[in-house]
């Protein structure tokens, strides 16, 4: 190796952990989050997991791929509402009735099923769980009017499309980045391509948010929207 | 020294694509704008707490219904739209789903900037609660009515001047084919004109931003859009009105007269009243010629100065508010500069009679036939628009016979008990003798022996471009315009055009009447000098065919001997009588049997029957 190429892979590498760098909070962080509802609610003999997995699968569980061995009831709200606007490119998909991985976070986001509903039951617990039937959250608080939130289940432009709109460009099907800190599915942005559930304060993170590979128009603005609305 | 350029290469590439990231065009853009509220932005009017630069507008989730996923509380006020009698489109409220909506979440005034629907009520350096001033040009309802800002909110009935934005002009209407504040300004992006600013969507330079929508024909050719003198045209600064940044009228394009939001005059968007509007530039500060001047100081004058707010750009004989020629005796008259001027079209071209100059070009009219003109072909049909059919003249000081500002009004012959005394159009058009404005005479030389070969200058010698014969037409022009402008064919850096004149009727030379006497029938007369009578020198020579006695034998008797003026005997304008023959009633009165008659038999010959100077014709042939 000429010196040369050695300096200019030292400054590639330089520039590419530079821009890449981005830390993903472990399963654990979810500990003594909002989301740690062992801690929260007293749930003793439970594992802090199994308020949403299950290690195997019975009964009237859905199954399919990428349903994180999802034991927490999915809502059956068929109509969410889809959120437009003039300039969006995107055309999302109605989350109502579907099995995506946003479908998931509408389990208990959606305000209309309780924390402890389980496909399979959680017995035998002195976990003193919400009342059957009692919403996640307050009214003002419910993310039932998907109108009024930021649009998930769309394909995320393809590189022509982002380029003329100002917005950054997908590296992959998986994510924006490449490494899956900005996670797509399927090419689709859901509600984890900004927010992991585990990302708990132990990680550093502020409601669930992912830690997205730092920008200077992140750092210029004090905003993570701009990781992508360049 | 190959590793050191290497490694500085490498640094440079580094630090350029970290530079391209932060000066992008997207939305990050918005730093140290005047829309980055952040604690550290360089804007003035800023946040007191909050550094994150999207929160004061957006929210990922629960925002207010609608689009843009809008963080700000919105206004719930309605202001008066915009209305003009020209407007096709039909203007509404804002509706709740209009973006313009969510702009007006500030820029009505009556919602703190910091005042957000997830992020509480944000401090700012202002104060807490602090909206935009009454006074700010970004108030837009600072002065409680949006009437008199270009609408939004509204899809634009597209017509032949008016055409919607071409496919990727970053001028665009929304989707439902509206016309929003994001038409023309891009809220994350200040200095796309960066003369201008304004977070425009892109460079307004000669108004290209205007222009995606509106067309106005005539515009790329006219004076305006491309002013013949560049070195005049590069006078129009902020000084004399400009406020876009850019200068010259070139530059300014539209707003070198309109102004997209808080005008002076609401309809049309007009930045000055009326004639002020003009005064920017046509005061000798800007374009060379003083055509202010010519209103204020001169005597007689169109009464520009002295007629507000008549002018309306939708007058017209279909106009129901606004009719012209004025349907009503009642209706008050007016010259404004857009009566006679269309500054969309206006160029510097010139023109032979009877055709408008392109001082005039693109001017309503009425024609010769008294049909509308849109735009007027000949320069008569521009004066006949108001001194024509008007139903509202003759006005009082059109009557009298020492009319203030009109010199003394000849009552003449013809005009005694004539529905069309006052009617220009119908006196060149109807009479059997006639000057040649709207029609050509075609008389022989040999009964207009006086008529010179070209008309000459105020100097005496001819202008060689306007050649007289028979068949000529002349201009109203030739007659009533500025008595000091190069219209009169010597060297002035005064403007040419019927602005005003120290002569009686506002004409350009010396046409002098005789004074009224006591009684008609008697008087003594004028003494005659050329000087006094330059105005008919102009085409006709007087001192070397009329007062030679060429065509009326008698011609310099009367003239010289008896002290008549050309305008006793002749009417300038038109007659029932040959040869102009048209007395002042004034100063001729019926001879001792009552008869006042001239008849012509033959060219050079006929009676006459009148009381002149205390002298009885009696059927005196010649």
């Amino acid at each position: 190796m000429s010196k040369i190429t050695k300096v200019v892979s030292l400054a590639l590498i330089l520039c590419i952990s530079l821009s890449a760098y981005a830390a993903r909070a472990p399963k654990s962080a979810v500990f003594g989050s909002a989301h740690d509802f062992k801690t929260q609610l007293g749930g003793a003999s439970y594992t802090l997991c199994n308020f949403c997995h299950i290690a195997h699968k019975f009964g009237s569980a859905p199954t399919g791929p990428g349903y994180l061995l999802w034991n927490h009831t999915l809502s059956n709200v068929s109509t969410y509402g889809v959120y437009t606007s003039d300039s969006m490119r995107s055309t999302p998909t109605e989350l109502g009735g579907q099995l995506t991985v946003s479908n998931l976070c509408l389990s208990c986001h959606d305000g209309t099923v309780a924390i402890n509903s389980w496909y399979e039951a959680q017995a035998g617990s002195n976990f003193q769980p919400l009342p059957q039937g009692t919403l996640f959250s307050s009214e003002a608080g419910i993310a039932r009017d998907l109108t009024k939130q930021h649009p998930v289940n769309f394909v995320y432009p393809d590189a022509t499309t982002a380029a003329a709109i100002g917005m950054q460009p997908a590296a992959d099907l998986n994510s924006v980045d490449g490494n899956g800190n900005v996670p797509l599915f399927a090419g689709r942005m859901q509600c984890a391509t900004c927010h992991d559930a585990h990302a708990g304060p132990s990680s550093g993170a502020h409601l669930f948010f992912r830690a997205f590979p730092s920008t200077p128009a992140q750092t210029l603005t004090g905003s993570s929207c701009v990781y992508c609305h360049l | 020294m190959r590793i050191r350029a290497a490694i500085t290469l490498m640094l440079l590439a580094a630090m350029a694509a970290i530079g391209l990231h932060a000066q992008n065009n997207g939305k990050s853009s918005i730093i140290n704008t005047k829309h980055d509220f952040r604690t550290s932005s360089s804007a003035a009017i800023r946040s007191a707490s909050t550094n994150d630069a999207c929160v004061f507008c957006h929210t990922p989730h629960n925002s207010t219904p609608g689009s843009y996923l809008w963080n700000h509380q919105l206004s719930n006020r309605n202001f008066p739209v915009y209305s003009s009698t020209t407007l096709q489109s039909t203007i509404t409220a804002i509706q709740p789903q209009d973006t313009s909506k969510l702009c007006l979440s500030c820029h009505d005034g009556t919602i703190a900037l910091g005042d957000t629907v997830n992020d509480g009520s944000i401090a700012f350096a202002q104060g807490n609660g602090y909206t935009l001033p009454a006074a700010s040009a970004s108030n837009l309802a600072g002065d409680q009515t949006f009437a008199n800002d270009h609408p939004f909110g509204f899809v634009p009935q597209t017509a032949a001047e008016t055409t919607n934005p071409p496919a990727l002009d970053p001028v665009r209407l929304d989707k439902s084919g509206k016309l929003q504040c994001t038409s023309c300004h891009d809220p994350h992006r200040e200095d796309a004109d960066p003369t201008t600013r304004k977070f425009l969507v892109k460079s307004n330079q000669a108004s290209a931003v205007c222009l995606s929508c509106h067309q106005k024909a005539g515009w790329d050719n006219s004076a305006h859009s491309r002013p013949p003198d560049v070195a005049a045209d590069l006078r129009y600064t902020q000084t004399q009105g400009a406020h876009t940044g850019y200068t010259g009228v070139r530059n300014n394009g539209c707003e070198s007269c309109h102004r997209p939001h808080a005008p002076q005059v609401a309809q049309r968007l007009i930045k000055n009243m009326e004639e002020n509007v003009c005064f920017q530039c046509h005061d000798g500060t800007v374009a060379s010629r003083n055509v202010k001047t010519d209103f204020l100081s001169k005597t007689y004058k169109h009464p520009v100065l002295l007629t507000p707010s008549i002018h309306d750009a939708a007058e017209g004989p279909t106009s129901a508010t606004h009719s012209l020629p004025e349907t009503s005796v009642g209706m008050a008259r007016h010259a404004e500069c857009a009566d006679c001027h269309n500054s969309h079209m206006d160029t510097s071209a010139t023109a032979q009679p009877p055709l408008v100059s392109g001082a005039l070009a693109g001017v309503k009219g009425q024609s010769s036939s008294n049909a509308f003109l849109p735009q007027a072909i000949n320069e008569y049909e521009v004066c006949f628009k108001c001194h024509g059919d008007s139903a509202n003249k003759p006005q009082p000081l059109d009557k009298g016979t020492a009319g203030i500002g009109f010199g003394r009004n000849p009552q003449r012959q013809y005009d005694a008990g004539n529905l069309n005394a006052f009617n220009t159009r119908a006196e060149f058009t109807l009479s059997s003798s006639f000057h040649p404005v709207a029609r050509a005479r075609n008389l022989s030389v040999a009964e207009v022996p006086s008529l010179r070969s070209t008309v000459i200058n105020s100097g005496g010698a001819p202008i060689s471009n306007r050649p007289l014969s028979s068949g000529s037409q002349i201009y109203c022009t030739d007659c009533h315009n500025s008595d000091t402008g190069r219209n009169l064919g010597t060297f002035s850096s005064a403007p040419s055009g019927p602005h005003g004149s120290n002569i009686a009727h506002l004409l350009e030379r010396s046409s002098v009447m005789e004074p009224a006497p006591a009684a008609p029938g008697s008087g003594s007369g004028i003494s005659y000098t050329l000087a006094n009578n330059t105005l008919c020198d102009k085409c006709h020579d007087v001192q070397n065919s009329v007062l030679a006695d060429r065509s009326f034998r008698r011609h310099n008797l009367h003239v010289v001997g008896q002290r008549a003026a050309c305008s006793t005997c002749h009417d300038p304008h038109a007659s029932q009588s040959p040869m102009l023959v048209n007395f002042d009633l004034s100063v001729v009165a019926p001879n001792s049997r009552g008869v006042l008659q001239f008849t012509r038999t033959s060219p050079g010959h006929g009676t006459c029957s009148l009381r002149c100077h205390g002298e009885d014709h009696n059927n005196l042939s010649y």
